[in-house]
Parts: C-alpha cells; structure tokens; sequence
C-alpha cells in the first residue's frame, strides 16, 4: 500500500523552501518575492488541477476532455509566444496548427493502437496530453527562438542563396536546419540519461503509487518516444510553417 | 534582348537609395561605375528582384519582370554579390550546391570549364578540396564568380567582382566577363579604373542618381 502524505507532511516540506529563500537572499539574488509567487502559484494551480481532475475523470465526458486538451495546446502556445517574443502575424495561429497535429496524431496512434482503450478515457488522455503538449512547448519554444535569431543574423547569406535562385526552402535550409536540431536536442540528451541519471517523472510517480518497476517502464518507453515524435512533428510543422512568414510574395526577405 | 529601368525610384527604410532612373542594358559589358555607398548594390539587387521599385519600372523583353515568378527570374539573372557567404562544406560542395536548387535542376556543371576558369583566375586546383573557412577573400570571390558562369544565367550581374582581388586577377577576370559579353547582357558594378577599359557602356551614378555620359 502506497504511504500518503499527510497535510502536516505537506505543509513540514514547504519548510524546506526556507533554506531556498535564506540562500538567495543571503546572496543578493533578490528573488524572494518571485520565489514566493511561483511556488505558491503552483501550489494553488497543482490544487486546482487535482480537484479538477478528480471532477473530470469521474464524469469521463469526451467533450469535456476534448476541450481541455483544447486549452492545454492554447495555453502552452501562448506561453511559448511570451516567452520567446516574436511578433508576428499569424504565429499563434501556426504554432497552434503545429502542436494540435503533432499531439493529436501521436496521442491517436498511443491511446487506441498501443494501449487498446476502447474510448478516450480522461484518466489517460489528460497526463499524456500533458507530457506531450508540455514537451512540444519547450521544443517549439527553442526551435522558433532560434530560428528567428539565426535568420536575423544571417540576412546575407539567405540572400547569397536567393541572388542564385534559390527558393524559399532553399535559402532557410543552414537556418531550419540549425533551429530543427537545436530543437530536438533536449529531448534526445534526456532520453540517453535515462534510468541511468535519473529516472523520469511518470515512472517516478508509478513506482511510488505501488506499480511493478517493469510495467512502468513499458509505459515509460512509450512515453519518451511518443514525446520524441510529437517534438519532431511539432518543430518541422512550424519551421516549415515560419518559412513562409519572412518572406514577401516575391520572396524578398521582410524581416 | 535589354533590360530596361524606366523613372525607378527605390526607397529603404524611408531613405532615398535610387533616384529617377532610366538605364537600358543592351549585350554586352554594361559598367555602373561609382563610388561606394552611390547605390550600385541596391541598382543589381533590383534588377535582381531582391528589392522591388518604390516607383517605376523594370523590362526584360519589353515585359515588366514583376509578371515573372521571382525564383525563375533569379535562375536565369544571377547576382553575384560582392561578398559571398560560402556554407559549411567543401569548396566543391560549395559550387555544386546551387545545382540541387529546384531552378536548376536540369543543368550539369561543365567541369572542363571549372577546371578552365580556375586556371585562368590564377586558382589553384587543389583549393577545390579546402573546406570553405579556409579561403581567402580574394579565392571566395573567384570561385563565386566561376560559380555563377557554371550556372549560365541568360543575365549576369556582378557586384565588385574584383574588390579583393590583385591586378592580375582582376584582368582576367573583367577579360572573362568581357568575352561573356559577346552574347550575354553583362552587368558589372564596381568602381575599379580598370573596369572602364573593358565596358561596352558606361553608367556613372552618383548619391542614386545616374550622371550624364
């Protein structure tokens, strides 16, 4: 039987966070206030999100989790356009497009060929979704900032290919190609550390709720590489999608 | 066969480049000849719809290159810029890579003619082996230059072919683009002296404007 944590467990760990905030402080890094917001947001929103939960699995509504997956994907995007600050038209329409085909296709082919569900169950639908939009956000999040900075960068050279003949996808091909792998390196460094270095989150979280080692790295395996394959889908999708945004319609470069 | 300007205006960032000009192109070695910063560059780019006119103009055939898709148009106009950005790779890989571009799928490089060029530019054949970052900027702008003639554009627009490279190389180089000119409209930006003894026609242009003879 799995040992809970119990409220006065809970409340003894936040204790921890003064150690956090005793170090930084001592060290100038004047970031207690930040400290105290993020930490205390994520408590309310991981709150929020069980409850939540509690509440979506039981009714197990299919319009209901489709929606959610809906505003999981529309918030990952809004994040990612915060964070990486490009303003542009369209972005998050593409970035939306991107990450919507990649997790949908993979979650498709993960929930009904590989697992077998007979429907799409809420209680599977929700955490994969999660781990696969999550990590599509960061990927696509690189991918696009590098893209941007290496393409202003390298103006000339995209023109030294355009002054040839070279066409929209030929004169990104040094760029789409740089922002592609520095894209997908994150996800390919953590699966090599894995089971070695650490052991990843949902695997962590099925050893301690009691399940079998070995089934959970079945799962595990399923996970790295669905996650792996929506980054790809996610990444070329928008690099190809960004391609045509700093171009005008003579393909003359607007940025 | 000419390229006609006619009353091209062109405006960067609000800053008058170009002004009112009106140039034809016949065959030939076609010199604009000016001082850095008169606007040359920006007068090839246009020609090569890297820029389009603020105001005015541009025929090729009495038909307005706008109507032309600009990826063929670039194929069959090739820019040589004054500095060439050679990717990661060989020198070889470097020449040969605008021949997988969708444009010029159908062309072979006439190897002879490489081998041809290079000696006559005072190349060595060995540097074709050295990767691109070991070139100097004088060998860059050569094998850019002999890149462009493998392509054979029907155009061929040059801008400072010559800036880096020595008196030998720079009358050879301008005796090639010379002979090209027999049957090809060549466009030759530079502000070398030299080039003035090869030019069929001369264009001065100075602060965006065109001068008189």
């Amino acid at each position: 039987m799995v040992k809970q944590i119990s409220t006065g467990g809970l409340i003894l760990s936040y204790s921890m966070l003064l150690i956090v905030i005793y170090l930084t402080h001592r060290e100038k890094l004047k970031i207690t206030k930040d400290i105290l917001i993020s930490y205390g947001r994520m408590s309310i929103q991981l709150f929020a999100a069980g409850f939540a939960l509690l509440y979506v699995f039981k009714i197990n509504n299919i319009f209901l989790t489709s929606i959610i997956f809906v505003f999981m994907i529309f918030f990952a995007t809004r994040i990612v356009i915060k964070r990486t600050k490009v303003q542009m038209k369209r972005i998050t329409l593409y970035l939306f497009i991107s990450i919507f085909i990649s997790s949908f296709s993979v979650l498709v082919f993960v929930l009904f060929g590989i697992i077998h569900l007979k429907n799409p169950n809420a209680r599977y639908l929700i955490p994969l979704a999660g781990m696969i939009i999550g990590n599509s956000m960061n990927s696509t999040a690189i991918g696009i900032e590098r893209f941007f900075s290496k393409a202003n960068d390298n103006r000339e050279l995209i023109e030294s290919f355009l002054c040839l003949g070279a066409n929209r996808y030929e004169a990104l091909m040094r760029i789409r190609e740089d922002a592609f792998r520095s894209s997908l390196l994150p996800s390919l460094s953590s699966a090599s550390g894995m089971g070695i270095v650490f052991l990843p989150g949902m695997m962590t979280g099925q050893i301690l709720s009691g399940i079998n080692p070995i089934e959970s790295v079945n799962y595990q395996i399923v996970i790295v590489i669905s996650i792996a394959t929506a980054v790809t889908i996610s990444n070329y999708l928008i690099l190809r999608l960004l391609e045509k945004s700093i171009f005008n319609n003579k393909n003359q470069l607007i940025i | 066969m000419c390229i006609k300007l006619s009353d091209v205006n062109l405006f960067l960032s609000k800053k008058e480049i170009l002004n009112n000009i009106n140039i034809t192109f016949k065959r030939g070695f076609n010199l604009i000849y000016g001082d850095s910063g008169s606007g040359k560059t920006s007068l090839l780019k246009l020609i090569n719809m890297l820029y389009s006119p603020s105001k005015g103009s541009i025929f090729y055939k009495e038909a307005d290159i706008k109507s032309y898709d600009s990826v063929q148009w670039r194929g069959r106009c090739i820019l040589t810029k004054q500095i060439t950005y050679l990717t990661d790779g060989s020198v070889m890989d470097n020449i040969l890579m605008p021949f997988d571009f969708k444009v010029h799928k159908n062309k072979t490089p006439d190897k002879n003619l490489m081998y041809n060029l290079m000696d006559r530019f005072h190349l060595n054949r060995d540097v074709l082996e050295k990767h691109s970052t070991k070139l100097s900027g004088g060998e860059i702008q050569r094998i850019a230059i002999i890149r462009a003639i493998l392509l054979e554009p029907a155009i061929f627009l040059f801008d400072e072919p010559t800036s880096a490279l020595d008196y030998y190389s720079e009358k050879e180089v301008f005796s090639y683009i010379k002979s090209l000119s027999n049957k090809k409209i060549c466009i030759v930006a530079s502000h070398s002296k030299e080039a003035i003894k090869y030019s069929d026609y001369t264009f001065k242009i100075k602060k965006g404007t065109i001068e008189d003879g």
